[in-house]
């Protein structure tokens, strides 16, 4: 026994040890490795609404609600269903399940509202061409001035349990630079009556108005757009182009009740653009001229053809004056019969794939108001296709449309322009001339994660940047475009001025202030990699924040 | 190698060991051929007395395991990992046998001392990583099986050399011997890589990670229960 241990047990065991200390000193194979899901790419189709404040104050405490048949497909960028709007942004991303089809396009509703603002209804339509769309929209703040809206006015009348006790009358005071006004008479003994028509038992009644002048404040347009799919005549829904000589804005409160009906019909006065030249009939609108009046619900979004108004010239002013027995938004104008298919194929060749580039489009009609009828931002695609489906009214022999393209960083570049004729039918091609190009720009950025849950430098998910350039108001932010895979390359920014930058990320937005850019531009921030100059240490937790929430 | 199935085998090959011990005599073949076992797969092998207390011996072996499967956290993500052993060799090994028969000592003339090489016809092995569950984003559920998955890879050279122990030509019954071998392969160094797909597809910035903790791997260890048939 002795013999056999000396002769082949202790070798064994010997090289037993020797291959035991080799595994041993091993490293485990997946020490230090960590699996990170990277979900750039999982939305194929977004569109950006960017709300302005006119006033110049960047708007906050918006809160978005979503409505409409597809809403179920609508998300935040950061796969929440709740939208947000941090400084005015909102991102819709589609569930990458529930995508538009060639015969389904997705329409849904963003209801924006805020505590100092009138509410946005902002109606969207994703076409199966159309992944990325930016709708750059203002909201109108009611506590200051705005530019073609009337000033603010309130009034209050008495009332006996929401009864009316005198007749009171309330006129708007015309914004710089416009004659138009609106004026309401309660007449005494009305009913005030809340949404459903109960009466409503209050002392005083308060009565407030804006007056929009179109042709300075149509983008104040309720809904955002001219066009609507969403509008009834005659107990009807249809879809229309509506186009304002005017429109009004009308509330009520009583005993901290909205106001929205009466037990009799009120007078509603407003004037109108005298410029306005109906598309319907190439004429400009004179006294006995006949509009339409559409009154919009702010709570569903949609239009409603209350009656047709003669227009009367009241002191030089040419007005129109209709009754209402229910409180909501007006306008008196012209409607024209909605296009429902147009697809822009876009000649580019000077375009390379992969750079943001972006086009601001126009709309306006020729014989028509002289306001623009629609107006967008796209990013260029691949496809170089743009959709105006449900964007545009019907061309007709008298009233043809031309489509402006600039260039989406300098919208005083005219780069094409193309008619739309009753010959176009559902498709166009406009070729656009080479912007002005600076010299590409590349911008990349990583999320330093390392002290969060994910242990580990990670790609961020997909999100949008805006930029501006330093210095001019925040109205001016425009987007850069969306963030792949932490990158974006472009030949917007130029290597010599100097920008503001905006990231949003559903409810995340961050600003990095007048900063130049180089060519390549690469970073990683939070934990212990860079994170700026001015508040790293709020920077690095609110990127710690961002990480976790991921 | 699993841990596991190294156990396993050096239990075998122990029992064995004991249970053969009291048939130890002097026995040596000039030619036999037999199958293994061990830690380096199953095999065939031939071998042949090539003068003096020196054999050759030339033969394949294969690790007939398909797939091994575990789950892990990697990160923040509980992972599934399948991780497929593909090593098949030919190899060729002489053995020398230090000592001479001793009746005191049944072993004494069954050790040998083995060296050799082997030519590696496959020899990588691969793990494909996938989440183990559903990935939540947001409010959003994205399936396991969209995600993506990970495809990590080690590749070793072809041509690595042996050296080893052993014990040999213990008859169990006539013309039936069984031996034992332990030693171990020397590789090169792997050369590893990590590619990923769809939503996984960034992870590829493990590869320097998965390449320095495979730098040591370079020996693989045979434990290995040969059993043989004398043909003359």
């Amino acid at each position: 026994m002795k013999k056999l241990l000396n002769y082949s047990l202790i070798p064994a065991i010997i090289l037993l040890m020797i291959i035991s200390v080799i595994a041993i000193r091993c490293k485990k194979p997946t020490e230090g490795i960590t699996i990170s899901v990277n979900t750039s790419g999982l939305f194929h189709y977004t569109a950006l609404v960017q709300v302005v404040d006119n006033s110049g104050a960047v708007p906050s405490d918006l809160t978005v609600t979503v409505s409409g048949a597809d809403a179920a497909a609508v998300y935040g960028l950061d796969g929440k269903k709740q939208l947000t709007a941090p400084a005015g942004i909102i991102v819709a991303a589609i569930h990458p399940k529930m995508e538009p089809t060639a015969s389904h396009p997705l329409n849904f509703t963003l209801k924006i509202t805020g505590p100092k603002y009138l509410p946005l209804v902002v109606p969207i339509t994703i076409s199966v061409d159309q992944k990325s769309q930016t709708i750059k929209l203002p909201i109108l703040n009611l506590t200051v001035n705005t530019p073609g809206v009337s000033a603010p006015v309130t009034t209050t009348a008495a009332a006996v349990n929401g009864v009316v006790s005198t007749t009171t009358t309330l006129a708007t005071t015309p914004a710089a630079g416009s004659v138009a006004t609106t004026s309401i008479s309660l007449p005494a003994g009305t009913q005030l009556q809340d949404a459903n028509g109960n009466a409503i038992a209050a002392s005083a009644v308060t009565v407030s108005a804006n007056n929009f002048a179109p042709s300075s404040a149509i983008t104040l347009f309720p809904g955002g757009s001219l066009a609507s799919s969403n509008v009834v005549v005659n107990g009807s829904v249809t879809s229309a182009v509506l186009m304002p000589a005017g429109f009004t804005n009308i509330d009520m409160t009583a005993g901290g009740t909205a106001v929205k009906k009466f037990s009799t019909p009120i007078d509603v006065t407003m004037t109108l653009d005298p410029n306005f030249k109906d598309p319907n009939t190439g004429n400009v609108i004179a006294n006995g001229t006949v509009l339409a009046i559409y009154s919009y619900s702010t709570d569903t979004g949609q239009w409603k053809f209350e009656q047709n108004g003669t227009v009367s010239n009241v002191g030089g002013k040419l007005t129109l004056t209709f009754q209402t027995a229910h409180l909501t938004q007006f306008m008196a104008g012209a409607a024209l019969q909605l296009l429902k298919n147009l697809a822009v194929a876009i000649v580019a060749p000077w375009y390379t794939p992969g750079q943001a580039v972006n086009i601001f489009v126009v709309a306006k009609i020729n014989n028509g108001p002289t306001y623009d009828i629609y107006s967008q931002t796209f990013e260029l695609n691949a496809d170089r296709s743009i959709s105006l489906d449900n964007k545009l009214p019907v061309p007709s022999a008298l009233s043809s449309i031309t489509l402006y393209f600039y260039d989406g960083a300098d919208h005083s570049a005219l780069l094409g322009q193309v008619d739309i004729t009753p010959g176009s039918g559902s498709s166009i091609s406009a070729t656009l001339s080479t912007p002005a190009q600076n010299t590409s720009v590349s911008l990349s950025l990583q999320l330093d994660c390392r002290d969060a849950k994910q242990g580990a430098i990670i790609t961020p998910p997909d999100f949008y940047l805006l930029y501006k350039k330093t210095g001019t108001p925040v109205t001016s932010y425009e987007v850069l475009g969306q963030v792949h895979n932490g990158g974006i390359t472009t030949k917007q920014l130029t290597t010599t001025d100097a920008y503001d930058f905006k990231a949003v990320f559903n409810d995340n937005s961050k600003e990095v202030l007048n900063h130049k850019v180089q060519t390549t531009n690469s970073a990683t921030v939070g934990n212990s990699s860079f994170n700026g100059a001015v508040i790293p240490d709020a920077n690095k937790i609110a990127i710690h924040d961002l990480c976790e929430k991921l | 190698m699993e841990k596991k199935v190294l156990s396993k085998i050096l239990t075998i090959a122990i029992a064995l060991w004991g249970i053969t011990s009291s048939a130890f005599a002097q026995y040596f073949p000039k030619t036999a051929f037999g199958f293994n076992v061990g830690t380096q797969g199953v095999g065939i092998e031939g071998k042949t007395a090539i003068g003096g207390r020196f054999d050759a011996r030339l033969g394949v072996d294969i690790i007939p395991i398909n797939n091994i499967t575990s789950t892990q956290y990697l990160g923040d993500n509980q992972t599934r990992i399948d991780i497929a052993p593909r090593f098949s060799n030919i190899h060729l090994i002489g053995d020398w046998r230090p000592f001479e028969f001793n009746a005191d000592n049944p072993l004494s003339g069954n050790f040998k001392v083995s060296a050799g090489v082997a030519y590696f016809v496959k020899s990588q092995g691969t793990a494909n990583i996938q989440l183990a569950h559903d990935y939540q984003y947001g409010d959003m559920t994205i399936p396991q099986s969209e995600v993506g998955v990970v495809t990590a890879s080690a590749k070793w050279s072809h041509i690595a050399p042996y050296a080893g122990l052993g014990l040999d030509n213990i008859p169990v019954f006539p013309n039936f011997l069984i031996g034992f071998d332990m030693g171990a392969y020397y590789l090169s160094s792997p050369s590893a890589s990590i590619t990923g797909t769809n939503f996984l597809a960034g992870n590829s910035s493990n590869q320097p990670i998965l390449q320095n903790n495979l730098k040591s791997y370079r020996f693989m260890p045979v434990f290995q229960v040969n059993f043989n048939f004398s043909i003359k």
